[in-house]
């Protein structure tokens, strides 16, 4: 992990995500999600608000006017600043309370589309590698798939692969470890991309014919082995390891999309890609990821306010 | 039944073969930990998966398949000996019968 210099010891701004992690989440453990949400959203909403936060508004701002060309009006783009907000402030909520959720109350409130593209690429029994990005309804999904017998393997970093320079020593040393922590509780069933192991735990339940989860959208390491490509009007680097295992092990590629949170949600499941199968590892690397990259570029096009890596 | 030897050479083959490391047989050979020597990464890993089922024409059983089962050319050769020997038992339990 590269090291930067917090340029603080602690920040004002970190006394409200402290409050969160500490009592809020100790007080979440007795109360009804319901009455949890209550107490935290205008809490959090506030929090969005402060003047401290404004550099981060404004960022959202303009990541959103580069998503679309500049093509919004400044109302609109202020408009989809504010869903985005609130999008990301129900999926911080909503690590502290999924774990309370009943199976029953995660049917009530979800949808699935396009399972049956999953089951016909199951039928195969090679596994199937879902693919897609950082959504607001990642892990409310993947908790509710698991409840209904679609056990996902989710592939993720011990930590963030960058630390922003404006974090102050606190926030990295103490708060974005205990989210960190906070969001594997919720997921349960992954395998850090660090380990070891982490090649064989994947093939291993690929030849179960299980499901493995890569959001392609994850920074993207220098050590690992990636691509630069064109998206959303810049250059992003993208690993490219999960399309070696697909090379490997013949599983197919589906994309996946979850946006929303415990409150409402929906996964989609797309039509499995059909990958240019050449003989040549880094030949078939390069002709299938910009499939892969478009595909999510199309994701966040539709759903920009839901994408969670502005 | 194939002596460790003899599975140990293989593997060596299916290594340099397969993973197109820019190494010597010796150098396996002698090696501690294949990962931390040669920079075997995860996807190295699959590929010597697969490249040792084909060469030895045998499915690895997820019990065997483990990090500590790759720690080096000992390592793997006693783990395929093992699968191997209960391979065979297998055969000569269905052919008594």
């Amino acid at each position: 992990m590269p090291f930067i210099a917090s340029r603080n010891i602690i920040a004002l701004r970190d006394l409200l995500p402290f409050l969160y992690l500490f009592p809020f989440r100790k007080l979440a453990t007795i109360l009804p999600p319901q009455v949890t949400r209550l107490i935290i959203i205008p809490l959090i909403y506030v929090y969005g608000l402060l003047p401290i936060n404004q550099k981060g508004r404004k960022s959202i701002s303009e990541m959103i006017d580069l998503i679309f060309s500049h093509t919004k009006t400044r109302k609109d783009v202020k408009k989809l600043s504010r869903q985005y907000l609130r999008n990301s402030i129900y999926t911080i909520i909503d690590d502290i309370i999924l774990n309370k959720l009943s199976k029953k109350d995660l049917a009530k409130v979800g949808v699935i589309n396009g399972l049956e593209n999953l089951e016909k690429a199951l039928l195969d029994r090679k596994g199937v590698i879902l693919v897609g990005g950082h959504f607001s309804g990642d892990r409310v999904s993947k908790l509710f798939l698991r409840e209904i017998g679609f056990p996902i393997l989710c592939v993720r970093a011990k930590s963030p692969a960058h630390f922003s320079p404006s974090m102050s020593a606190v926030e990295k040393k103490y708060l974005v470890p205990v989210r960190i922590d906070i969001m594997n509780n919720v997921l349960k069933d992954y395998v850090f991309v660090e380990d070891k192991g982490f090649g064989i735990e994947v093939l291993k339940r690929l030849r179960k014919n299980g499901l493995v989860s890569i959001l392609m959208d994850a920074k993207a390491r220098a050590t690992m082995q990636g691509i630069d490509c064109s998206f959303l009007g810049s250059q992003r680097f993208f690993a490219t390891n999960y399309l070696h295992l697909a090379h490997l092990t013949g599983a197919a590629v589906i994309p996946m999309l979850c946006i929303g949170n415990s409150s409402s949600f929906t996964v989609t499941f797309g039509e499995n890609i059909e990958l240019q199968h050449l003989p040549d590892k880094e030949e078939f690397i390069s002709a299938n990821l910009d499939t892969l990259v478009r595909m999510l570029e199309f994701q966040v096009l539709q759903y920009p306010t839901h994408w969670l890596m502005m | 039944m194939s002596n460790i030897e003899t599975i140990k050479k293989r593997i060596l083959q299916v290594i340099i073969r397969d993973l197109e490391l820019n190494v010597n047989e010796d150098s396996i050979q002698v090696a501690g930990r294949l990962d931390e020597l040669f920079g075997m990464d995860s996807i190295a890993i699959i590929e010597l998966v697969i490249g040792i089922e084909k060469e030895f024409e045998i499915k690895i059983p997820p019990e065997h398949l483990t990090i500590e089962m790759f720690q080096n050319l000992g390592t793997i050769a006693e783990h395929m000996h093992t699968i191997m020997r209960s391979k065979e038992n297998k055969v000569a339990i269905e052919q008594d019968q």
